[in-house]
């Protein structure tokens, strides 16, 4: 049983077409992520689930009850934006308390609900500071508090993270989902950072133009992505052109072993992809297949070196780990990479 | 001395002198009622007259309500433009506009006409009426000023965000201009309020073609009448303004700090 259910969800701005017919469900406690490049419907399909926007057909219930045609205030959602959107002429503390109170709760509620949520988001000594005087990590924090405090039933963030720097950002990140997973609250995350979602999320729905191409755990997602689009915009992927063959494929004359069988008659074109990790120096009984190619550039990141390596025209890129006692293969030099067959993911050429 | 604040210097001075030596000359001819030596009896003539006494009064109480009027006017409706009708917002701003462009004269023969006491809505019929198309006059008089410094306060702050944070809190519209919108443009408000004040409290062509007895109408019967009086009366409204500004902005302010 699905706790917040969106279906057939379709919105169009004249005739441009934004979101085609989303379905998904989210189960209760879940953290979903909407990830996809920029301009792919997330945050409109994120602002229909808050009521800023008005779904063109389709409905969204919440909890068993359709929400579709609900104002914002009467959704009880929680929303936190990219920009913190904090009220600058309120304390830190008029701000977490600003929903409990135009609800009408009495002060000694609310004061205790505002410290308990202050706790929560560590900023309990903030409490009388304005935002203007919050660094942003800090004022996010607020933000979070802020749309905690009114207990809602499902929270949404909308690229929560991206105006932060890099150290807060993973920091911040880390902590959210500690919070989520404590108090339990469905929550759907928007981001066009793979890494992002795909190190918080229980599920990722990943979006292209106004659509989801795939429903699936991080894990199923990184390693089992279902089209071409999933595999190129989640992590980074080598991709070789080649013709499929009676037990394999020909990669611009080298045979390779796999057992997607019955994807594709004998001669048809397809594109093979390996993920880097995929591939390595080193022979291993796993890793039966392998391919002849010459190093073209080898950089050296520090803890990996990556390598890349040409086959013909098709090219690969690599890590391997720094060893202390032994340098990088050098450039121009002829390698082997073996790779275990089961990790070809073929996609349509 | 650096050169360069030199500079700096005798532009303020030459800027201040511009402003300061008419009011400098204005109150010292104020001061010399009584031949021979400087006093305040200027003044102190001026504060004993009745007709200063209620035409100012009347003219002070009108000017904040056309202050208080304009802001409950204009906030929302800058407001609602700027979130829901952003397309409109020249045309508006057109409008706001029109009355620095069509003569004061021109305008209250339009309400004269608009509002006489044979019309289906005869405002002029009455003492109260009148005061209250005198109010909303002065509102439409000051609309190119609250209009403008209240959109520029309004493009200042995110409103579409900030109104959307609230409305996800739970708040409905009055909640989100009264508690989120009013407060985060106060200074842009005073700004417009101040004008508005300025200009509703000295105002001469409505007020003496309604007939009522506003501050500006004796102001002009004073200055063809009396040669002292009228200097004095000059410095006092100036301080005056300020001083109802200060207070204003105390009220508006007192309970948090600035910013
Ligand atoms: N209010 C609007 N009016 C017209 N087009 C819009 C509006 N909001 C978003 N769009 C369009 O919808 C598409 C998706 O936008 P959005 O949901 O913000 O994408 P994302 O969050 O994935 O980057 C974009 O092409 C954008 O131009
Ligand atoms: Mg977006």
């Amino acid at each position: 049983m699905n706790f917040v259910t969106i279906s057939q969800l379709v919105k169009n701005y004249g005739t441009n077409k934004v979101v085609r017919g989303l379905d998904l469900g989210i189960r209760r406690g879940e953290f979903v992520s909407l990830l996809g490049p920029s301009g792919c419907g997330k945050t409109t399909v994120l602002r229909m689930v808050a009521g800023f926007e008005t779904a063109s057909s389709g409905t969204i219930t919440i909890d068993g009850e359709n929400v579709t045609s609900l104002t914002p205030a009467k959704r009880n959602v929680g929303m936190v934006f990219q920009a913190y959107a904090l009220f600058p002429n309120m304390t830190v503390t008029g701000n977490v308390g600003f929903g409990m109170k135009i609800a009408g709760r009495p002060a000694a509620e609310i004061k205790a609900r505002v410290a308990e949520m202050l706790d929560l988001v560590k900023l309990s000594n903030f409490g009388d500071r304005y935002p203007y005087q919050l660094s942003g990590g800090q004022q996010q924090r607020v933000a979070l508090a802020r749309a905690l405090a009114i207990k809602p039933r499902v929270l949404l963030l909308d690229e929560p993270l991206s105006a932060l720097d890099a150290k807060i950002r993973v920091s911040l990140r880390e902590e959210i989902r500690a919070m989520q997973r404590d108090l339990g609250i469905t929550t759907i995350f928007v981001t066009h950072d793979q890494e992002e979602a795909l190190s918080i999320s229980d599920r990722i729905v990943v979006m292209n133009a106004g659509n989801a191409e795939q429903v699936g755990t991080p894990f199923e997602i990184y390693n089992r992505p279902s089209t071409k689009f999933v595999a190129g915009f989640v992590g980074t992927l080598n991709q070789f052109k080649a013709v499929r063959t009676a037990g394999g494929y020909d990669i611009e004359g080298q045979l390779v072993s796999s057992d997607a069988a019955g994807q594709a008659a004998p001669g048809t074109k397809v594109t093979l992809a390996l993920r880097p990790e995929a591939m390595s120096l080193e022979a291993s009984p796993q890793r039966s297949n392998s391919l002849r190619g010459v190093i073209e550039e080898v950089s050296f990141l520090g803890s990996v070196v990556r390598i890349r390596v040409a086959f013909g025209s098709n090219k690969a890129s690599f890590d391997i780990f720094n060893n202390p006692n032994a340098a990088p293969p050098h450039r121009g030099a002829e390698v082997l990479l073996h790779f275990n067959p089961d990790d070809i993911l073929v996609l349509a050429a | 001395m650096k050169q360069s604040s030199l500079g700096a210097w005798i532009a303020f001075i030459l800027g201040a002198s511009y402003f300061l030596i008419p009011l400098l000359a204005t109150f010292e001819f104020s001061l010399r009622m009584l031949r021979g030596q400087y006093s305040f009896e200027a003044y102190r003539v001026v504060f004993e007259q009745t007709r200063f006494q209620e035409s100012f009064s009347y003219s002070l109480v009108l000017a904040l309500a056309t202050v208080v009027l304009g802001v409950l006017i204009v906030v929302p409706a800058a407001y609602f433009v700027q979130l829901r009708l952003p397309k409109l917002r020249p045309a508006v701003e057109f409008v706001t506009l029109l009355p620095l462009v069509i003569p004061a004269i021109v305008l209250v023969f339009g309400y004269l006409r608009m509002y006489n006491s044979s019309s289906i809505l005869p405002l002029t019929g009455s003492t109260l009426g009148t005061d209250l198309l005198l109010t909303l006059g002065y509102v439409a008089l000051a609309l190119p000023y609250m209009y403008r410094s209240v959109d520029t306060g309004l493009r200042a702050i995110d409103i579409r965000t900030l109104t959307e944070a609230a409305q996800s809190l739970g708040a409905n519209s009055a909640t989100i201009l009264f508690r989120v919108i009013l407060p985060n443009i106060r200074s842009a408000i005073l700004g417009g309020a101040f004008l508005t004040f300025a200009i509703a409290i000295g105002e001469f062509t409505f007020a003496s073609l309604l007939d009522r007895p506003a501050f500006g109408p004796y102001l002009q019967w004073i200055g063809s009448n009396k040669a002292y009086e009228p200097p004095a009366l000059a410095i006092m409204s100036f301080f005056i303004t300020w001083a109802v500004m200060g207070v204003m902005q105390m009220v508006v302010s007192g309970r948090r700090g600035t910013r």
